[in-house]
């Protein structure tokens, strides 16, 4: 009997324990972080008095918590992990500990911090680290304002960054390596074939087409892993994001009729139809066309991120003339040809970190120029200022983010749907393989979202 | 109870709270697993019946059924034929054992990384080059990672890699079975398929219903080998736990707009067809008395 009691009180307690865990939650309310930061003088940019140079208010040594998107055996945290010895060098008595979660961070930091983790700075990529938004960061605009990081930061990386903050110009996010999605493609083949200037217009982009195929290449290829970057990139030139990312939310089927799905997927069954596509492009799962077509040389151009010249590079070798040139601009683009798109991984500073001049000068730190370099040259990263000198196989990326005009977030597209994605991916994948028509293609998308 | 305390207690809290939660959640909408309870906004029903009227919600659940009955029968059948042979007597048997289960110790991002790169490479693949070479064009032909057959060489290679534990399950399960019976039906002049049929396949029936279920639990998780060949969300090899995935953390690069309420709906949905095909396969496998 006392044991029927005892065993029914446990449940009870464990259900309490459930219900309690629901409504419960040990991170501090919004209220509750402003009001600590207004407490500590930290909104107004104020001095505590009694806190000297990495010491905190009562003498003790300073502890900065730093989640990296990456694990410790990368390239990247080694260079990371030299700059935080030079940062704790120049600042005695601050300490660094760093959770190297790798890619997996992005699925378990805003679980973490609800949890109660102690985690001072958090890194992630654009899209994901843009979620936790003014609920858990902190806005570092007052800490950054007028410093090197500040200077430092390449125009087009901090108004990128800017863009997610809550009012679009505040510095929420520090960007920390950004990417460019672009054509990447072999200058040899290009050379052979003819092909002198970059096409700008989509018909100049069939021409050159046409051209690599009589020198006996494939002109395109692409992996499944990268075609929503490619009709992304197209469908974002004609429409702009935000009307790519109404269109990706869109369950009743209506923005799916407009006249620009047809478009774009009339222009790219063009390229299947006359043979600018590989054979394979439809069935290629990531990586098969990347290293066993575009790598090897037989085809021309891979729809790619900057990432690409870094990823071949045991199968490319020092010898590929690796080239970047712009998406040609549809008819009826509202972009101009001079656009790329681009993503970045960002820092953040968690609401509730004690120390934000201490965590944004160890940013800095990761921003510096000798950072950078390292980064660019360690880890054939892609620099967040101005002034790095970039290794070989990405002067390609430096000329093109140098002669571009303009950029939007990659896919085009910051805001979609799993299902509609699911929907709209298999139907593209048909239509690139010939099974379906571009009418066949607006059907089955318009269909299978209602 | 001192003894079962604590055991009870983590029962409690790591598998009835979770699941509690996720019920609840499943009648909220939030965006995500740890929003406070205070974000929570009820929206009844609407995670199902937006589920139950979804298209892509459909593909997955009929995927799992292709993956569970067709990749079932090809699993059980290739793993207990396996243990039969093994169990016959056949030279060579540890290395035999050891070669079908071999698959198992690779981890299934490696696997399924082979099968995608190197078997069904739709230009130098084995698959390609094995058939050529014997003159099966037809099949050489086929283009295993195109939309069309996509998925069945998903499944292909999932059998593959799970043939060799469910073979190991069987042989211990015929192991088990005394000798002395198979000598006296050999004396009474029964064949193998006889003996199999009369003598193993009543005998291990336990063990059958033990690897339908584990084989109905893999199937409902079905999630790594769908993600390998698809790693952007596709209708053709969506399943509901990579849809569950997608919709609770999205995918790299690609702001996807989460809906957690919506994937713990999904999630109970996983939890009540694993318990209503073991309900189910009770019944139709009902427990016999003698077993080895």
């Amino acid at each position: 009997m006392k044991m029927k009691k005892l065993g029914t009180l446990l449940l009870t307690a464990a259900m309490m324990l459930g219900v309690a865990a629901c409504g419960g939650d040990s991170r501090e309310t919004t209220e509750q972080g402003n009001q600590k930061q207004e407490e500590n003088g930290q909104e107004s940019g104020q001095e505590d008095p009694g806190k000297e140079a990495g010491q905190s208010g009562d003498g003790e040594e300073i502890v900065l918590t730093y989640w990296a998107q990456w694990s410790e055996n990368e390239t990247q945290a080694s260079v990371l992990k030299d700059a935080i010895a030079r940062f704790e060098e120049a600042h005695a008595g601050v300490k660094v500990e760093v959770n190297w979660a790798g890619r997996d961070v992005r699925d378990i930091l805003r679980a973490s911090l609800d949890s109660g983790n102690k985690i001072d700075i958090v890194e992630g990529s654009h899209d994901n680290l843009s979620l936790l938004g003014e609920e858990y960061l902190m806005d570092l605009t007052t800490y950054v304002a007028g410093t090197d990081l500040e200077s430092s930061i390449s125009a087009g990386m901090a108004s990128f960054a800017k863009s997610y903050a809550p009012d679009g110009k505040s510095w929420y996010y520090i960007p920390a390596q950004p990417f460019v999605g672009a054509f990447f493609y072999n200058k040899e083949i290009f050379a052979e074939a003819g092909v002198e200037a970059m096409p700008a217009t989509w018909e100049e982009f069939l021409d050159c087409c046409q051209k690599i195929k009589d020198a006996g290449y494939d002109p395109i290829t692409v992996d499944d892993a990268y075609l929503p970057a490619m009709n992304g990139h197209y469908l974002a030139m004609i429409k702009g994001v935000d009307w790519v990312n109404q269109l990706f939310t869109d369950k009743t089927g209506e923005l799916w009729s407009d006249p620009a799905i047809l478009q774009m997927a009339v222009d790219f069954d063009e390229l299947r139809e006359k043979g600018y596509f590989a054979q394979t492009v439809g069935s290629n799962v990531f990586p098969a066309a990347q290293n066993g077509e575009f790598a090897l040389g037989t085809a021309a151009m891979y729809y790619n991120g900057s990432w690409l010249p870094n990823e071949v590079a045991d199968i490319t070798g020092d010898e590929f003339q690796w080239g970047a040139m712009f998406f040609p601009a549809p008819e009826g683009s509202e972009y101009p040809y001079t656009t790329y798109t681009t993503g970045c991984q960002f820092y953040g500073v968690t609401k509730d970190c004690a120390y934000p001049e201490e965590a944004v000068a160890l940013l800095a730190e990761f921003t510096s120029a000798t950072t950078q370099q390292a980064l660019t040259d360690q880890a054939q990263c892609i620099p967040v200022i101005n002034d790095v000198v970039l290794p070989q196989n990405l002067v390609c990326v430096g000329e093109l983010m140098e002669a571009g005009t303009d950029s939007f977030v990659w896919c085009g597209c910051s805001q979609e749907d799993p299902e509609i994605r699911a929907i709209f991916n298999d139907a593209f994948n048909e239509l690139a393989a010939g099974l379906i028509d571009p009418n066949g293609f607006v059907e089955k998308v318009q269909s299978g979202v209602k | 109870m001192g003894a079962l305390g604590p055991a009870l207690l983590c029962f409690l809290v790591m598998f009835v709270y979770p699941l509690i939660r996720t019920v609840m959640m499943s009648f909220h909408c939030l965006p995500s697993i740890s929003s406070r309870s205070a974000d929570w906004e009820f929206v009844g029903l609407k995670n199902y019946t937006s589920l139950f009227t979804s298209s892509v919600f459909h593909s997955a659940m009929g995927n799992i059924l292709k993956i569970w009955l067709i990749g079932g029968v090809a699993t059980i059948v290739l793993a207990l034929l396996f243990a039969v042979i093994l169990t016959s007597g056949v030279k060579w048997k540890r290395f035999w054992r050891s070669a079908i289960y071999l698959p198992n110790t690779v981890s299934a991002v490696a696997l399924s990384t082979m099968w995608l790169q190197y078997v069904f490479h739709n230009k130098f693949g084995l698959l390609k080059q094995l058939s050529s070479a014997v003159g099966l064009e037809g099949l050489a032909k086929i283009n295993w990672t195109s939309p069309q057959y996509l998925f069945w060489g998903m499944l292909i290679s999932y059998v593959y890699g799970c043939v060799g534990y469910f073979m190991l399950i069987f042989l211990s399960g015929i192991e088990r079975i005394p000798r002395d019976l198979y000598e006296s039906a050999i004396l009474d002049g029964a064949g193998s398929f006889k003996q199999f049929w009369h003598i193993t396949f009543p005998l291990i029936r336990g063990v059958f219903r033990t690897c339908v279920t584990l084989w109905t639990i893999s199937s409902v998780n079905f999630f790594t080998w769908a993600k390998m060949f698809s790693p952007n969300i596709n209708v053709k090899t969506v399943t509901p736990v990579y849809l569950l995935y997608n919709k609770v953390f999205g995918e790299a690069n690609t702001g996807t707009v989460l809906d957690a309420g919506s994937g713990a709906a999904l999630g109970v949905l996983v939890a009540l067809l694993v318990l209503a095909a073991h309900l189910i396969m009770n019944r139709i496998l009902k427990e016999e008395e003698l077993e080895y």
